[in-house]
């Protein structure tokens, strides 16, 4: 159907409330959390086979594709409004529950089985806006449900760059439409001169998402003010840091707040032609956007004479290739060229001279995602959340060894403790604290004393590491500080773009030391070493891969030296992780001789008769464990040390 | 952002003057101030991969390192080309540079200035893995000679693959380069002697680059002078009557020289056309 | 092992080209594109479309022996990323490393003998509440913490040989 452009403000608003009436159409509405980490999980036979229900079942239940509300380890994850009543969030859901699952939305029942968390208003954070989903009383199953409020993964939690994850079809611009989209935008083309925009964006403290935490309404001043034509505007959806995936969640769930933000970015700045490069290790991202723009250009928010304001603005999407590097702005910008990934000196910043030697505005995903809220809220709201100085709300990711795995987004100040502990349910399966990674691989480790530290840009780079783009891995006692040094290096010296010396030599070298610590051959004189190194890759390398390479290593030698001696003087791992530092033995004691280790052992390093105890030969043995995996009587024994020396 | 005036600073406590978008090395080296660059030379664009040229700058309460084959210089900076902190930069990259390339005598060389003899870093990456330790290599990756094929000679006949460590410099699919015209001047250029050619029964033979052309006899000596590549492009791209193009510059001598200053003429006015 | 004939290669890039102005900034999405259809870049492709986007060809093989993304030998009909993010380390990415090396009998990057799988490491495929996790082309696998699990997913693709490798994610 030919979509007529939307050029005006009223007309925008009539589109917004006749899609708000459908988006809350008091009918039951079932709701299928499918990005990437919910179709890993089976999300999509959970929908087919509810589709399957409701056509069976000829009840008029919409079913309808949503992203990802951050409540990863509940997934898949299925919500359903009860009309009149509440939205009634379902965990774990299997294609089997469908059935139940659609009678009792049908009858307007809670399926109590899978029933974790209860929403009581849609919210509209762009208007301040709450509608309730409730007509007079809560049905007493519904009472029973426990409100968000209750819930310990979402108290806490304040979703402004998440506002439409999980409430929104990604694929549907009416409805984000409906949740006062791109009424910034029009606001701010309409309303407000680029001086103003910039004003407010300063004033609301927005500091890029990124990582590198720079004040964006300084940015887009500088930028602003660099008389060179073209400019352009850059989203930065490369997000390599390993653990991390909250831009892929917002791209997924919401990708045209994006589009917005740029939008209005780039009118402020004075620019035409925006580009938004994601990773290709993102497929579903890419899709997302590639139709969002489609449909941004359809409804007339890209292209020409924007809400009539004379400004034009189009955006392009570029895929990146496998290359952490290119998540470096200079790097970005010469991939976007079609050249390789190479970072240049930044003595003259990008803002001023960037890709093609063009003023260029780079911001990170969450960053954009930030601004239509902050043009519609108005900077004051903004700062009153976070700290004196880090404003607004950061989204993180919170995996590892944590109960609550997912995304998690709080206002900047809360502590490291309230999310891992509070929000993220604490270590599981019995496991003691050791240690957060922050700030991916330009960041370190944080050990427990610190936990009370509140989380924003400036206090955890006082601890040595930094708050980053939100990566937040937890680690129990089970987790070798000195391997995960080990495998920071591994993956910079990987990704090295291979320019500069002191990066590219460099991490080599210290990959080297730690990988002959981590086997037994580190040698004295090896602590001081990497000292060195580090001090010159700090301060020799191109670029920030090479300049924060050593940071994982510099906080696990400052917070857990001990670790490092016992491998270095006493060729142990106290965490019994480095192959070469444990042993693993069978205790006789407990060995039933059920043969199933031996016939398991990719090395048939196992030895022994059937119902005999067995053995295991030390010097075929590569301590993968899989035989400690598949021993139900706990009889395979790991100990510290390198056995027979 | 550099304006068109001139720029006053100081370097190691000396005022003095850049010109506009004049680099600091090049200011320093004006000044017999000795700075070491291997990745740098005049022919080409700077590239700041070998970082040996870091100097430190000072401007209010802040300092920072930076290459000074690229930095251009802002009023009242105050530069230290030769400080704790570039030393102990500089010692280490050669000494990451030495455990690299263990047999290139330059480096070896400029290392031991900065009291470096042996490397502390153990190269037995590939006897842990089993492996025989390949033959060390002599390039360090610099970039000249892939920069003065594509700037200079402009047929871009090599330039680097893959990354990291990985890094090499070699000609597309580590083969013969169609582009290739045996001009020498990447042999001429490297800092490091790790490239070579031969001239063998009327080939040259381009080693590391797996490249061989034909060379051109000279029309009155009958020596192979230059590839056929090479003087095809210089004919072309000078406008030169075959006379001249296909003599060596042995034999043009006297009896040419009517032509080559009538050349050197053509020569002036399409360098400026060029431009 | 898949390869293409020449004068398909050539109708393939010449497509391909098609979907994009022909100049240098071009070059990656070209290549990606070319990498998804034919599973790796052949020489003959690499040469074409340098010079169709003007583009020296030390620079194009640069690109593409820079990028992960690009293969310039034949690729299996599958690939299996295995994710190297950080929580899937935490919790024994290098432990499925060694066992689907082993259970397929190759090593990184290589590709098993009956051109079925291609084996590689990926830095993070942001499925970290799966970890440890692995992708078979597009489909994503969560934790993936059994030799018997990992033996089932990949009986599914060797029964299934119609399997679909996932749609390029053209639109």
């Amino acid at each position: 159907m030919r979509q007529h452009k939307i050029e005006t403000r009223e007309h925008l608003a009539e589109v917004r409330d006749s899609a708000r009436r459908a988006l809350l159409d008091g009918k039951p509405k079932v709701l299928v959390g499918m990005a990437t980490c919910g179709l890993a999980t089976g999300a999509q036979e959970v929908f087919d086979a509810l589709c399957d229900e409701v056509r069976k079942s000829k009840l008029d239940v919409r079913i309808v594709e949503t992203g990802c509300n951050g409540g990863c380890f509940l997934e898949p994850v299925v919500d359903v409004v009860l009309p009149g009543q509440a939205r009634i969030t379902y965990a774990h859901v299997e294609p089997s529950d469908a059935p139940s699952l659609i009678e009792s939305t049908g009858d307007g029942k809670v399926y109590e089985k899978l029933a974790i968390g209860r929403i009581d208003a849609e919210p509209f954070l762009l208007e301040d806006l709450r509608k309730n989903y409730r007509r007079g009383k809560l049905a007493p199953d519904v009472k029973k449900v426990p409100p968000y409020s209750r819930v310990p993964f979402f108290r806490g939690q304040m979703h402004i760059a998440m506002r439409n994850c999980g409430f929104i079809d990604p694929s549907s611009v009416e409805e984000y439409i409906a949740k006062g989209g791109y009424a910034a935008a029009a606001k701010a083309l309409t309303e407000m001169t680029p001086e103003q925009i910039i004003d407010e964006i300063k004033t609301s403290g927005l500091r890029g998402r990124g990582g590198g935490g720079f004040s964006t309404g300084r940015k887009w001043d500088t930028c602003r003010n660099a008389h060179v034509e073209p400019k352009y505007v850059i989203c930065n959806a490369d997000e390599g840091d390993p653990g991390a995936y909250m831009d892929r969640s917002i791209i997924e769930g919401d990708p045209h707040s994006i589009i917005e933000g740029m939008i209005i970015g780039s009118y402020a700045i004075g620019a035409h032609m925006g580009y938004i490069y994601v990773r290709e290790e993102y497929p579903l991202a890419v899709k997302r956007v590639r139709l969002a723009l489609r449909q941004a250009e359809e409804f007339g928010f890209l292209g020409k004479n924007i809400f009539g304001s004379g400004h034009d603005f189009t955006v392009r999407i570029n895929r990146g290739a496998g290359a952490f590097v290119c998540g470096e702005s200079t790097a970005l910008m010469a991939s976007l060229e079609g050249r390789v990934g190479e970072p240049r000196a930044k003595y003259i910043h990008t803002v001023e001279s960037g890709l093609w030697s063009r003023p260029s505005c780079l911001n990170n995903v969450e960053t954009w995602n930030n601004v239509p809220v902050v043009i519609a809220r108005g900077a004051q709201w903004f700062s009153g959340i976070g700290t004196e100085g880090s404003k607004g709300t950061k989204v993180f990711s919170l995996v590892g060894k944590v109960k609550h795995v997912g995304l998690v987004e709080v206002p900047m100040g809360l502590t490291l403790r309230q999310v891992i502990e509070d929000i993220g349910g604490g270590i599981p399966d019995g496991g003691a604290f050791k240690a957060v990674q922050t700030g991916g691989p330009s960041g370190g480790c944080i050990p427990a004393e610190y936990l009370d530290t509140p989380v924003d840009f400036d206090r955890l780079t006082e601890l040595g590491s930094m708050m980053g783009s939100g990566g937040m891995i937890v680690m129990d006692n089970h987790t070798c500080m000195v391997d995960i040094a080990r495998y920071f290096l591994a993956f910079l010296k990987d990704e090295s773009c291979g320019k500069c010396v002191p990066c590219r030599e460099g991490t080599a070298r210290m990959l080297d030391i730690l990988t002959d610590i981590c086997e037994g051959r580190g040698q004295p004189g090896d602590i001081e070493l990497l000292g060195d190194l580090a001090a010159v890759m700090v301060d020799g390398s191109l670029c920030a891969l090479g300049g924060s390479a050593p940071n994982p290593v510099l906080t696990t030698l400052k917070y857990f030296s001990a670790e490092y001696r016992a491998h270095i003087e006493e060729r142990r791992c106290p965490a019994k992780v480095c192959r070469a530092l444990i042993t693993h033995k069978i205790n006789p004691e407990k060995c039933t001789g059920c043969t199933l280790c031996a016939n398991i052992c990719p090395m048939k390093a196992i030895s022994g008769e059937k119902k005999e105890p067995h053995e295991i030969d030390e010097s075929k043995c590569i301590r993968c464990g899989l035989c400690v995996d598949s021993c139900r009587f706990e009889a395979i024994e790991v100990s510290e040390g390198m056995g027979q020396e | 952002m550099t304006e068109q005036k001139d720029v006053q600073f100081t370097i190691d406590g000396q005022s003095v003057r850049a010109k506009p978008g004049e680099t600091v090395l090049s200011v320093a080296r004006r000044h017999g101030i000795d700075i070491p660059a291997l990745c740098h030379h005049e022919s080409v664009s700077a590239y700041g991969a070998c970082r040996l040229c870091v100097v430190e700058v000072f401007w209010g309460k802040r300092s920072k390192l930076v290459t000074s084959c690229i930095y251009t210089p802002y009023e009242n900076d105050r530069v230290e080309t030769n400080n704790e902190r570039v030393r102990r930069t500089r010692r280490m990259i050669l000494e990451l540079l030495l455990a690299r390339c263990p047999k290139v005598e330059v480096i070896r060389d400029l290392a031991r200035e900065y009291g470096v003899d042996e490397p502390r870093f153990r190269t037995n990456g590939a006897a842990r893995e089993g492996k025989a330790p390949p033959e060390p290599t002599r390039c360090i990756l610099c970039g000249l000679c892939v920069r003065v094929c594509g700037e200079v000679v402009g047929q871009h006949a090599i330039s680097y693959a893959n990354r990291g460590m990985e890094r090499v410099i070699t000609t597309p699919f580590a083969d013969q380069a169609e582009e290739c015209v045996g001009c020498g001047a990447c042999v001429f250029v490297c800092p490091t002697d790790a490239l070579h050619y031969e001239d063998i029964d009327g080939q040259r033979i381009m080693k590391e680059l797996k490249t061989t052309l034909p060379l051109l006899k000279c029309r009155v000596c009958g020596r192979p002078f230059a590839t056929e590549k090479q003087v095809a492009r210089i004919r072309e791209g000078l406008n030169l009557p075959d006379e001249l193009a296909e003599t060596c510059p042995s034999c043009r001598g006297s009896e040419f020289r009517g032509i080559m200053e009538q050349t050197l003429g053509l020569v002036q006015s399409t360098t400026s056309q060029q431009d | 092992m898949s390869s293409v004939a020449e004068l398909e290669i050539d109708g393939v890039v010449d497509e391909v080209l098609g979907r994009y102005s022909p100049d240098p900034s071009s070059l990656i999405s070209v290549l990606e594109d070319l990498q998804e259809e034919m599973h790796y870049l052949p020489r003959e492709a690499l040469d074409q479309v340098s010079t169709a986007l003007g583009v020296p060809r030390s620079q194009s093989y640069h690109v593409a022996t820079f990028y992960r993304a690009f293969s310039l030998k034949p690729r299996g009909q599958h690939t299996i990323s295995i994710c190297r993010g950080t929580a899937c380390h935490v919790k024994g990415a290098d432990k499925i490393a060694d066992i689907l090396k082993m259970e397929l009998n190759v090593s990184e990057d290589e590709t098993t003998e009956d051109g079925m799988f291609t084996v590689q490491s990926v830095r993070c495929l942001g499925c970290c509440s799966l970890a440890p996790a692995i992708m078979i082309d597009r489909h994503v696998f969560g934790e993936v913490t059994s030799l018997s699990l990992l033996r089932e997913i990949l009986r599914s693709y060797r029964e299934d040989r119609t399997r679909d490798t996932d749609a390029p994610t053209q639109d």
